[in-house]
């Protein structure tokens, strides 16, 4: 699958697999190390700068909603 | 607002299900998926939290056009949390574009069951447009519920093919049987309308 910026793709893809193999073998194995942190780190700065270009506001990607209180719940 | 609550079962170990999850597009029933991102992820004890940002194609029924101007891009943030120490898995999504003509919010719980895995879905559909607020909500619940019964049966295509599990690939007969079950859990839905405090929505 792609990324938001198409001159992410390439290291997404290189993020996904390395991720994959991580939480196949390891997370589910109990190894707690975090996943490919080189791979993330530009993964993530070059998808950041995609995201800039987009009509997107920052702070509704930023705010958490599962696990807190802004949660929708069944209406009772 | 309108809500629903449906389960679904994935003939899976919870485990193949959490792993073929990141895996699942694209699938015969995502093309209207364009892009998925990982915003954010971190390991917290026992649990691993991840935020991505995926863009779907948007699909804007005819009358709808005068309320949408050149947007066909809808984004979409899918928080979620795998808990190891308690066999759970947890996604939230929400729309974050396009909700001044509504906000779309799922949730799905899936949680082990021996050798199978069970699917809680939860949906919240809500507008505040007003005069066509009720109308764009009716729309936008039913393809929401139509959509979110195709995803599942595209995820488990992608499960089928991973864990070469063939009897999840729907024959025709289990097709129409699941038409008809969707249909069913449409008409039997819980539809709820809450008011809004500005009393627009009516």
């Amino acid at each position: 699958m792609n990324s938001v910026g198409e001159e992410c793709n390439e290291l997404k893809r290189s993020y996904d697999e390395c991720f994959n193999h991580w939480f196949a073998n390891k997370f589910l194995n109990g190894d707690r190390n975090e996943p490919c942190p080189d791979l993330f780190a530009k993964y993530q700065s070059c998808v950041k700068k995609a995201i800039k270009d987009k009509d997107i506001e920052l702070w509704e990607l930023e705010r958490n909603v599962l696990g807190t209180e802004h949660e929708k719940k069944p209406p009772k | 607002m309108k809500y629903f609550v449906v389960q679904d079962v994935f003939q899976y170990t919870w485990e193949q299900v959490v792993c073929g999850f990141w895996k699942r597009y694209p699938n015969p029933n995502s093309r209207h998926i364009m892009s998925e991102d990982v915003l954010d992820r971190k390991l917290v004890g026992n649990k691993l939290i991840t935020k991505r940002l995926i863009t779907k194609k948007g699909s804007i029924p005819k009358w709808g056009e005068k309320f949408i101007k050149g947007c066909s891009k809808a984004y979409v943030v899918e928080e979620s949390i795998v808990d190891m120490a308690n066999s759970t898995f947890t996604t939230y999504t929400r729309n974050v574009n396009l909700k001044d003509i509504s906000t779309v919010d799922e949730k799905c719980v899936y949680t082990a069951d021996r050798l199978h895995t069970t699917l809680t879905r939860q949906g919240w559909v809500a507008s505040f447009r007003r005069f066509s607020a009720n109308m764009i909500e009716q729309f936008t619940f039913h393809k929401f519920k139509s959509s979110t019964a195709k995803s599942a049966e595209g995820f488990k295509l992608v499960l089928g093919k991973l864990y070469h599990h063939e009897t999840e690939h729907p024959s025709r007969a289990e097709k129409l049987k699941n038409s008809a079950k969707i249909a069913k859990d449409i008409a039997k839905s819980k539809v709820f309308h809450t008011s809004t405090c500005d009393g627009n929505a009516r």
